[in-house]
């Protein structure tokens, strides 16, 4: 089979290389441009690197809730949501009092970049911001996209080979935040078995959000994945070993 | 009857003993020592009973960390090199055996450091250093009763994929504190 008509395309943006690649008729030029322009129109009102970004306003004080933009606030609902939703394992505040929803934006922007392309009639496509990925639809090949997961050592190799079939597919690391590891209801540090953690979940929003959650639970982790319908987890042990949800293994099918 | 009374209350009596003799408070104070100390404590992700021929030497190294960091608190402007002394020395790797922590990488989005352990002049582990702390207590909670989760082996694949999984900004930030690493062991 003749590979069907791809562009494909990485930029820096929000401090991490994203890559989308559009496949079939629809694919065009302007439309990855369209997308990496929402990436980096979400990275100025959102990034903590950048002074004059929203969220660094309203952590100065300069500008509340209530008159931040319309994303802003669905951010900060979406963050306090996942709070909850993981008992406090999902923790947007930081120690010092301010917000840092970098946690909840990533997955967000790529969701919010997968609706944009299947509103201009991309049908297919693979979207991957900094290891998170959003795909849909069939690759220049025709066949399903494979996601492979990276391997935590042999960085230019990988562990598995998976097959999202339109899932989102996150992967959340050791290497998280203070904030992030820190058990929230004993203040206790969390200790892990885990260097990595891979989620397969409904859509790349919902899957990293709760790789981010499901992670900072350390061994709880992957029975939380465990009960949670709809996502299957892959986990990386420190020695070595790789611990799998029971339904996981159906997306190493293509 | 009685026998069984007299011996019950023998039982009682040696339990008060064992709990209050004067050793045996002595280990939960070392415990919370360390929880308490400021830094960077002893990595004790290896300390699992299920290891491979190397990890006796690298526990031993550990624990021999753990005894420095004790005596030595004053002393922090080395605290990532410790010299092993009961392993002769062969320096036939370019750099000098011991256990030496990077610097703390910024991922972004994460932060972490990488810990190496040098043997025989060679690099022989490097892992990240998830925890800044380790204490009893999280580690009673997280090892409750948990469903058996299926395991498989880590494999180490060349396959062609489309895309990969897995944070490239923290593969590069590993990368940092790991050189950062290895060029104190020089």
């Amino acid at each position: 089979m003749d590979g069907m008509k791809n562009i494909k395309e990485v930029r820096d943006i929000m401090g991490m290389p994203i890559t989308v690649e559009v496949v079939g008729a629809r694919a065009a030029r302007s439309v990855l441009d369209e997308v990496f322009a929402y990436f980096t129109y979400v990275d100025e009102i959102f990034s903590t690197y950048k002074t004059e970004s929203e969220i660094s306003r309203i952590n100065r004080g300069e500008l509340s809730l209530e008159t931040a933009c319309a994303d802003v606030q669905s951010v900060y609902e979406a963050a306090n949501q996942t709070c909850k939703e993981t008992d406090g394992y999902f923790n947007h505040r930081t120690p010092d009092g301010t917000i840092d929803p970098s946690g909840i934006v990533k997955g967000w922007s790529i969701q919010k970049a997968a609706a944009l392309l299947k509103e201009r009639g991309v049908e297919n496509f693979c979207i991957d911001a900094g290891g998170d990925i959003q795909t849909n639809g069939v690759n220049t090949d025709g066949t399903q996209w494979s996601v492979g997961i990276r391997h935590p050592f042999q960085t230019d190799h990988i562990a598995k080979v998976v097959y999202p079939h339109g899932k989102g597919v996150a992967t959340s690391g050791t290497y998280l935040r203070g904030e992030h590891i820190y058990d929230p209801t004993t203040g206790a540090p969390v200790v892990t078995p885990f260097i990595s953690m891979t989620l397969i979940g409904p859509n790349i929003y919902d899957a990293d959000r709760f790789a981010t959650a499901a992670f900072a639970m350390g061994k709880r982790g992957m029975h939380f994945i465990e009960m949670l319908s709809g996502y299957e987890g892959y986990a990386i042990t420190h020695d070595m070993q790789a611990q799998v949800t029971s339904g996981f293994n159906e997306y190493t099918k293509s | 009857m009685k026998k069984i009374i007299s011996s019950l209350i023998f039982i009682f009596a040696f339990a008060l003993y064992v709990a209050f003799r004067p050793h045996a408070a002595a280990s939960p104070i070392i415990v919370s020592d360390m929880s308490s100390a400021p830094t960077i404590t002893p990595v004790i992700i290896y300390n699992t009973p299920t290891k491979k021929a190397t990890t006796p030497v690298v526990r031993k190294t550990l624990n021999v960390t753990t005894v420095k960091k004790q005596t030595s608190v004053k002393k922090a402007s080395t605290p990532s090199m410790m010299h092993h002394k009961q392993i002769p020395v062969m320096h036939r790797g370019p750099y000098v055996d011991g256990i030496y922590t990077g610097q703390i990488a910024d991922a972004y989005y994460e932060t972490f450091q990488i810990r190496v352990v040098i043997k025989n002049g060679s690099l022989v582990k490097a892992y990240p250093l998830p925890y800044r702390q380790y204490n009893s207590t999280s580690q009673y909670i997280n090892n409750y009763a948990m469903p058996v989760l299926s395991s498989e082996a880590l494999t180490i694949q060349n396959a062609q994929v489309n895309t990969i999984s897995g944070a490239t900004e923290t593969s590069r930030a590993f990368r940092t504190s790991l050189a950062d690493a290895l060029h104190k062991a020089t």
